[in-house]
């Protein structure tokens, strides 16, 4: 049955959105995602065995069960994308709700689908998708767009040679039935794969796209891409870079220091910027650096501690990008220069902003300080050069967290008595609702993450395992 | 072995004059690389690649000799001696990287190997040696002929050639109608002038 939450009920809803006028498509694509986010709830709790709801047409398209776990994040963190965008998105375009859904939907189905061509198809719907999305504001957008779709299509090329090579070498199109090939056919798809995804998950050096586009699209679409597109990518990565026996050594290197250097960039980038938006790309860049050091380490525990920052930055990264359209909303502004005091005016907002901000740091208690302590726990526990690139990482972050304090500081706290004091209107209750809950989902995923962690230990056992 | 030497130098020739000639001529030197891949789907009995690849591979170009009507070439980046120059010195660098990993070749794909590591090298001079956006387009578009001359490689690839092809039009189309909005809007569709005039 999932496949109805994951495909079915979207596409119809975008189908019917795209029928019906501006106000009417925003309550329909509301109402259908959070259809599917309800019923796939409720089957997540009630179904009893790993392939409860697997049903024909998933298998005869490609999807699994493996990975349904990401897929439902998705799902879920997508019905609160939509209910934002209703209250924030004013004169949205015919196609915005559409999109928006084909771009959710294609999202969940690629994290699950286990077919070569199936996961293609998916891939390249939700990038041109999203490319129409980010020309939503015309003027810098359709730069961002242009930058979007260029580096994403060599990116989109990379990953289809890698895709074919798989399927050539293995003769088969589903990476389930995958077996052993020479380490030479795995070295070259590896690095394939890497370049591919490497760059819709905006790893340094193919990052340049990041800014531009996280800053012009909306934010309920920069929101999504940050968060989910993002960490779909990399579980994406996960999934198909360890169905490749053995996976290399010299490649889990090559990724370790590739994703330091991701880190750093992002981090002391992030440091130096003034407008908001841009300043949550970078840190984007710098937690897509944090995921791929933990596929670099490669052991299970690594990919038990990747998987889970990958749901982490859904949460966390969506928390943040919310909080900063709120801003943007009630000020008008971008820079975080000509913002101040707000934790007076918006102490919700800020609140939120504190608690993803600190989430994103690794703070405990906080979800990202779990998922961060075990991905370097386990890169101490791997030997080697690891347990040095683990120190490396913990003070590449440290730049992180100090452009953190000084935004929020910048942002919320301090009055600078010579600019004159943004003014702040009215927010919908609408945009603060998604905020409290995700805030709340900080707090309690890093409380008990228990059951979390045993969902996800599995699913990178299943991924290891093949 | 002497057929794939044959098409394979007119795939790099036709590589070659993407990065030299006018978008223009260009896209028809595109045109021109996809029949002939066309024809050596056939003859290497990959009836559906083969058609897919000449009546989908017909539309990229199309599509981009329509954007290229509705718009004004920008002044290129490197002139012509400049850029033959660039070619020669990417396929050598190419030859010389290939022959040094020349151990790990697939077996009996020596040549075919050689060839996609060139065509490969020369996607990229595409890439970051032009600033018009449709050579920019036309560089993608060599990496995505790069993935359907490996898909000659495997047996039953019918499916994938036809899904890779429908999407290198959807993406053609899309990069071609955001260069023609472009043009409208800023009357250039140099990216580097274009990034100065949107601020």
């Amino acid at each position: 049955m999932y496949i109805t939450y994951i495909l079915i009920i979207p596409l119809i809803a975008a189908a019917i959105c795209a029928l019906f006028g501006r106000k009417t498509a925003a309550y329909v694509a509301v109402i259908g995602m959070m259809l599917s986010a309800i019923l796939f709830t409720v089957n997540w709790f009630i179904r009893t065995g790993a392939t409860a709801g697997l049903d024909s047409l998933a298998t005869t398209i490609g999807l699994s069960t493996v990975g349904l776990m990401v897929a439902y994040v998705v799902i879920v963190i997508g019905t609160f994308i939509t209910w934002y965008s209703r209250a924030y998105i004013e004169n949205a375009g015919r196609m915005y709700y559409p999109l928006l859904l084909i771009i959710i939907s294609t999202t969940a189905a690629a994290v699950i689908s286990t077919n070569l061509a199936t996961l293609y198809i998916f891939l390249e719907i939700g990038t041109l998708s999203t490319a129409i999305l980010v020309t939503y504001r015309r003027g810098q957008a359709f730069e961002a767009a242009t930058k979007f779709i260029i580096l994403n299509s060599v990116g989109s090329s990379f990953t289809l040679i890698a895709l074919i090579l798989m399927f050539i070498n293995y003769g088969t199109l589903d990476i389930s039935s995958f077996g052993s090939i020479s380490s030479n056919a795995i070295l070259l798809i590896s690095l394939f794969l890497f370049i591919g995804l490497g760059t819709k998950i905006g790893v340094v050096p193919m990052h340049s796209w990041v800014p531009d586009t996280y800053s012009e699209a909306p934010i309920p679409v920069s929101a999504f891409l940050a968060g989910t597109v993002k960490g779909a990518s990399a579980f994406i990565l996960i999934r198909f870079l360890f169905a490749l026996h053995p996976a290399l050594d010299v490649v889990l290197l090559f990724i370790s220091v590739t994703a330091l250097l991701t880190v750093g960039v992002g981090a002391i980038m992030a440091y130096t910027q003034n407008n908001f938006k841009r300043f949550l790309a970078y840190s984007s860049i710098e937690q897509a650096g944090i995921i791929l050091f933990a596929v670099g380490i490669g052991s299970s525990a690594a990919l038990t501690g990747g998987i889970f920052q990958i749901v982490n930055n859904m949460v966390m990264k969506t928390l943040v990008f919310l909080c900063v359209g709120a801003i943007i909303a009630a000020t008008k502004q971008r820079n975080i220069d000509s913002l101040g005091g707000l934790v007076t005016k918006m102490p919700i907002v800020a609140a939120g902003f504190l608690v993803g901000a600190l989430a994103l740091s690794g703070i405990p208690p906080l979800n990202g300080f779990i998922s961060e302590y075990l991905i370097l726990q386990a890169g101490f526990q791997k030997g080697g050069y690891y347990p040095a690139l683990s120190v490396v990482l913990v003070v590449l972050t440290l730049p992180m967290f100090a452009a953190y304090i000084r935004v929020f500081q910048r942002a919320f706290l301090t009055v600078d008595e010579r600019l004159e004091a943004p003014e702040v209107s009215y927010i919908s209750i609408y945009i603060i609702i998604p905020i409290i809950i995700l805030s709340v989902l900080c707090v309690l995923m890093g409380i008990f993450p228990t059951a979390i962690i045993e969902q996800v230990n599995s699913l990178s056992v299943a991924i290891l395992g093949g | 072995m002497e057929t794939v030497l044959a098409f394979g130098i007119l795939w790099v020739v036709f590589a070659v004059l993407i990065v030299i000639l006018s978008d223009k001529r260009s896209t028809l030197a595109l045109l021109a690389l996809n029949f002939t891949i066309a024809a050596f789907l056939l003859i290497e009995n990959d009836l559906a690649g083969a058609l897919a690849k000449a009546t989908l591979g017909i539309a990229s170009p199309i599509i981009i000799l329509l954007a290229i009507a509705r718009t004004r070439q920008p002044r290129p980046q490197f002139g012509v001696l400049l850029l033959v120059l660039a070619a020669l010195f990417t396929l050598a660098l190419s030859y010389v990287v290939a022959f040094s990993v020349r151990s790990q070749f697939p077996e009996g794909r020596t040549t075919e190997t050689y060839l996609l590591i060139a065509l490969f090298g020369i996607a990229f001079l595409t890439i970051v040696s032009q600033t018009s956006v449709v050579k920019l387009l036309l560089g993608i578009l060599i990496l995505e002929n790069i993935g359907t001359l490996l898909l000659a490689w495997g047996e039953n690839t019918a499916l994938l050639t036809v899904v890779t092809e429908v999407f290198v039009v959807l993406i053609t189309f899309t990069i071609a109608f955001i260069a023609v909005i472009d043009f409208v809007e800023y009357d250039t569709i140099d990216s580097s002038k274009l990034k100065q005039l949107r601020g």
